[in-house]
């Protein structure tokens, strides 16, 4: 394992962070929604969904017919595409927090009804896509082309590096997600411990109830982390979507799950840990794919998970206990 | 409710249920006889997932506990028998039918039981400390790691092909063999789910029962009480685990093939559906829900296949209808229904604080 | 205690009707494509030309009557009609529906023939025997055309087999279907071993040394898989990689295994959904190496879901030779049916579809030939037995499994988008 994990982690790197960078942002969704109210998000990873959804109906609207002509053109398609799908990753969080949630806070419904409730919306939500648009993957036409930015395999390279350098590419899209989420990692981050309302958001994960007495607004507060997960979780969206150029109903289910675990692992309700645990976990899941085999990677990742909750389930930087 | 001191008022209201549960037996024994071939195979599919559901009750309903990859035990329970029934492409002295001989089903039925309960078990004691989303979490996890594994083990489970091949079950002495006539495996089911009734009820009523109320109610405090939370939740845990094998063990012989794609994690939400649509820890409850969730999309599906599509749609806006209009169920369980309705978790800020 | 006293009695009760129920039952010929070629040495697939050009013909709706006053014979098949691979399915259904309406139309049969495609959403094992009942259960049905995919056909062969219905599959191309000891199952196509060893044919014509072999686990993937493997250590070329996937979007650690493995040609035994994604993603990081996949990733769409680009140079086997280009007189007449009746080309097994049928409908007018009352379950199987229909992708003879003889098997490439055919696997 620790000669397979040497010759395998330099050229796994860069893909397993781009996939890792994708598990974060869905990730800060979860911990940020489980630091308010105490609940892991189960339909998120549908919010993910329609952000992938989101982005294949504005690109499709926008590229001309005869598709793109250059890199450029396809940047700014893909940043105006942005803004709906992200709009909508938050919309649609919102209502379901609405729909799914509200009322069983209003009635004060044990945590059983939330976790059911989040998974019927969860069904609900990739089930009416389905209905929608089909079973099968949807192509998004092409805006910003993916091509090789670095490959170390170049025959310039020749001599130079060790073998298990030389087999290094990274792709502009390695470094578009990359950058991102570290942004919005970097922006939450701000604007929880800057803001008015962020600080309201971390007054009602110390202590709901005193919070409440001290006249923070816990609905507002509440639907506002919503909105900041769903936003992520669309940008995300638009991301994966761009990345691999597909959208389908059932295309947030593991993104979902991993982005789980990585807020496991980071802590859950820790904003930096979503980030760490989510490049942790892309780049462990992918150099893990090169040890054992690729049909192994799921099964490397859900082993983490419960060897994490098992030996430390506050996670790498959590404060909150899992018990 | 048993044991009252018998006015008439009570006497004649259990004369009443009792005179309906016989009625109730005495019609799903003969309706097989009035149906098509086709029907026949879906009562035994919705016989075994009312099998499937009676143990997941147990675990959702009893004593709380979200457990989302219960299909993975299903799964266990119908590779034991494949790979012990010699079918699979292992070989081991104790694998076969000349090793088993013709009572070869009816033990192996009691070694899932041992199988599954220590699966349970060794799944349960880490996870069943954790607080219930995590225990939701994680059992998805392991579900899935279930179906992996089976779809990879070429040597032992047969990978993605499977088990095909599976003996039927025989009836020693008179020498029938159960082929693949859906009848015999019906009443199969019906007789494993009048013992698993049975056991359940009787476990439910005794002082077992009324720890996993205390669980539900406030776990912390049946802790201080001196009630073993823990033991309780695993044994919670296990029956649902070995119930779920049992039935695991008829769908193989009755389909005489087994495959990974059996037992996606879209199968457990079925279970949990019906679970949840007829009322937790009600009894009555999730065997009816079994019949509404897997045997109308099913009868409908022979009229109209492209109702399927909506299936798991509806399946979703049930999970919240219920969870937020009729969180006890359709056929509650008394007890159960004051806590859904009413207890709340301290930890989740409730629309009251504010 | 009364309760669980009743539940006792319940109990036995049904232990009685379990004893009662238990006592009371007794029940290539293909068109011999002309694009060959020479081998190369050098692993590049773009020296392989398509054959001639397809011409497509749109045509109209034509009506028909129905023949009346005899009786009614269901020819009954299931499969993925409206799922996530159903457009593997699809086009041989509807092949099939064309045969049946000619017959009815030539009117030379006693019986009338109703075809009853039932759709098994996505192939599903587990719902495939309440399937098969539906057949089984009803006197009228005469022979089921298949289960279209493996799993849903390995899941039900047993019940026909032990109800003497035939069972006639056009698509699913798992090899041990044939090799359960079923009495009523035949397979009118080339099995995955021949498909196997078709593409690592290509390869080595190719000159490719270094391949991967990936799956997708899957029952049609992971047969065709290991197949390839092993006819690939026949053939001396190595196998520097033999992979599985968990069916997924994001396929970086597959990709960053192919690459470091750095093969000359990836063969990926699966569907087409997730080749698609798999093949661009490939070509994205860099792969310049041959893509390859089978029957189960043909799809028309394929240059619009990889991208042009991308595509460009895929090469697919398929047992199922582009109907639309034979010469043979009986095809073209086929295709130009087929295109009135449903306004677009014969897709995927469309032949094949159409062949299956006509075999069984030649087996029902040889039974026919006793009158109406002998066109039985038994009598059809029987005939199929002793079948030498001549098809239009083959003739319709079976080895004593059930299994066709001749089935040969094509070879297409992506060229602009568009898939070609280039031939068969043995003219190359």
């Amino acid at each position: 394992m620790p000669d397979c994990l040497s010759s395998e982690l330099p050229f796994r790197l860069a893909g397993g962070l781009s996939t890792g960078a994708v598990y974060a942002m869905i990730a800060l969704g979860y911990t940020l929604v489980y630091g308010v109210l105490q609940l892991i998000n189960f339909a998120h990873s549908e919010v993910f969904m329609l952000g992938t959804l989101g982005a294949f109906l504005t690109v499709g609207a926008l590229v001309p017919d005869g598709g793109v002509t250059s890199q450029t053109q396809g940047a700014m398609i893909l940043l105006a595409a942005a803004v709906p799908a992200v709009i909508l990753g938050g919309l649609a969080a919102v209502a379901l927090e609405r729909v799914a949630y509200r009322p069983l806070r209003r009635r004060g419904a044990p945590r059983l009804a939330y976790l059911i409730s989040a998974i019927g919306a969860s069904l609900f939500l990739s089930n009416s896509v389905r209905i929608w648009r089909g079973p099968n993957f949807e192509t998004l036409p092409r805006t910003v082309r993916s091509r090789i930015v670095l490959d170390l395999g170049d025959t310039f390279f020749t001599g130079i590096l060790p073998e298990s350098m030389q087999r290094v590419r990274i792709q502009n899209r390695d470094i578009l997600v990359f950058v991102v989420a570290m942004l919005a990692m970097v922006a939450v981050d701000q604007f929880i411990n800057r803001s008015r309302i962020g600080r309201g958001i971390r007054a009602v994960a110390q202590d709901a109830e005193t919070a409440g007495l001290m006249g923070v607004n816990i609905n507002k507060v509440i639907t506002v982390t919503f909105l900041i997960g769903g936003l992520l979780a669309g940008a995300a969206g638009l991301l994966f979507a761009w990345s691999f150029g597909v959208t389908r109903f059932q295309i947030g289910f593991l993104p979902g799950i991993k982005a789980f675990t990585a807020a496991v692992l980071g802590g859950i309700g820790n904003i930096r840990g979503a980030l760490l645990g989510g490049l942790l976990l892309g780049v462990f899941e992918n150099v893990a794919a090169g040890c054992f085999g690729v049909q192994w990677r799921d099964v490397v990742a859900f082993l983490i998970l419960v060897l994490v909750l098992f030996f430390r389930p506050t996670g790498l930087l959590g404060d909150k206990e899992a018990t | 409710m048993n044991s009252g001191n018998g006015t008439n008022n009570d006497r004649s209201r259990r004369l009443a249920v009792n005179g309906a549960v016989a009625l109730l037996a005495l019609f799903l024994l003969i309706i097989p006889n009035f149906v098509s071939l086709a029907a026949r195979e879906i009562l035994v599919l919705i016989a075994t997932f009312a099998l499937l559901a009676l143990g997941l009750n147990v675990v959702v309903g009893f004593a709380g506990l979200l457990d989302l990859g219960y299909i993975a035990f299903y799964a266990t329970g119908a590779y034991t028998w494949g790979i012990l029934s010699g079918a699979g492409p292992i070989r081991l002295p104790f694998t076969g039918t000349e090793f088993w001989g013709e009572w070869g089903f009816w033990i192996i039925l009691l070694v899932v039981l041992g199988i599954n309960m220590c699966i349970g078990v060794m799944l349960g004691s880490p996870t069943l400390r954790l607080r219930g989303d995590y225990l939701a979490i994680v059992t998805l996890g392991f579900g899935e790691i279930v179906r992996i594994v089976a779809n990879n083990l070429d040597n032992v489970t047969g990978a993605a092909l499977g088990i095909s091949r599976i003996p039927h079950p025989k009836i020693p002495f008179i020498g029938y063999d159960f082929g693949l006539n859906p009848l015999p495996y019906y009443y199969l089911l019906l007789l494993l789910l009048a013992l698993g009734i049975t056991v359940i009820r009787r476990l439910d009523h005794s002082r077992i029962g009324r720890a996993w109320i205390a669980i539900r109610e406030d776990e912390v405090a049946a802790g201080a009480m001196g009630v073993s939370t823990f033991k309780m939740k695993l044994l919670a845990f296990a029956i649902g685990a070995t119930t779920a094998g049992v039935a695991g063990v008829v769908f193989a012989s009755k389909s005489n093939f087994v495959s990974p794609a059996s037992f996606d994690v879209f199968a457990s939400f079925l279970v949990l559906c019906a679970v949840v649509l007829g009322g937790m820890g009600s009894i009555p409850g999730s065997l009816a829900g079994a019949v509404v969730i897997v045997g109308v999309p099913s009868f409908l599906q022979l009229r109209f296949p492209q109702l399927d599509e909506y299936r798991y749609w509806m399946f979703g806006i049930i999970l919240v209808t219920m969870m937020i209009f009729r969180p006890q169920g359709l056929i509650p369980s008394k007890r159960r229904e004051a806590e859904l309705m009413l207890e709340g978790d301290p930890d989740i800020p409730s629309e009251a604080t504010t | 205690m009364r309760r669980v006293r009743g539940t006792t009695l319940l109990s036995l009760l049904m232990l009685l009707m379990l004893i009662l129920a238990a006592c009371g039952d007794g029940g290539n010929g293909g068109n011999g494509g002309n694009g060959g070629t020479q081998a190369s040495e050098d692993c590049d697939p773009s020296v392989l030309e398509p054959a001639q050009e397809v011409a497509s013909a749109a045509g109209t709706d034509g009506s028909y009557k129905l023949a009346q006053a005899k009786p009614d014979v269901v020819i009954g098949t299931f499969g993925d009609r409206t799922g996530e691979n159903s457009q593997i399915i699809v086009p041989s259904h509807n092949a099939m529906d064309v045969a049946i309406r000619q017959a009815n139309e030539a009117g030379d049969l006693p019986v009338n023939l109703v075809f009853r495609p039932l759709d098994n959403r996505n192939g599903r094992a587990d719902v495939a025997p309440s399937i098969a009942q539906q057949f089984i259960g009803d006197p009228s049905v005469v022979a089921v055309l298949g289960g279209g995919f493996s799993g849903e056909t390995a899941a039900t062969g047993q019940l026909f087999s032990e109800a003497g219905l035939l069972f006639f599959t056009a698509t699913a191309t798992r090899v041990d279907l044939t090799e359960q000891g079923w009495e009523t199952f035949y397979r009118g196509v080339a099995n995955d071993n021949d498909q196997g060893a078709a593409i690592i044919e290509v390869f080595e014509n190719l000159g490719c040394e270094r391949i991967a072999i990936v799956d997708d686990k899957t029952q049609y993937g992971e047969g065709l898989g290991n197949v390839a493997t092993a006819q690939a250590e026949e053939a001396g070329i190595d196998v520097v990689l033999d992979e599985s996937i968990e069916p997924t979007t994001d396929y970086t650690a597959l990709v960053d295994s192919v690459i470091a493995a750095d093969p000359q040609a990836v063969f990926y035994a699966g569907y087409a959904a997730e080749f698609q994604l798999v093949a661009r993603q490939l070509r994205e990081k860099g792969f310049e190496g041959v893509i390859a996949s089978g029957d189960g990733s043909k799809e028309e769409e394929i240059g619009e879901k990889i991208g042009a680009e991308e595509a460009e140079n895929v090469l697919l086997t398929c047992p199922c030779p582009d109907i639309s280009l034979s010469d043979d007189e009986d095809a073209q007449a086929f295709v130009e049916a087929y295109e009135a009746q449903w306004n677009q080309r014969p897709g995927i097994y469309a032949g094949e579809g159409f062949d299956v049928a006509n075999a069984t409908i030649d087996a029902i007018r040889k039974c026919g030939e006793g009158g109406a009352a002998a066109v039985t379950r038994q009598c059809v199987v029987e005939r199929m037995g002793e079948s030498d229909y001549e098809g239009i992708t083959k003739t319709m003879e079976f080895d004593e499994n059930g299994q066709v003889r001749t089935g040969a098997i094509s070879l297409f490439i992506v060229k602009d988008g568009v898939v070609r055919e280039v031939g068969t696997v043995d003219s190359l």
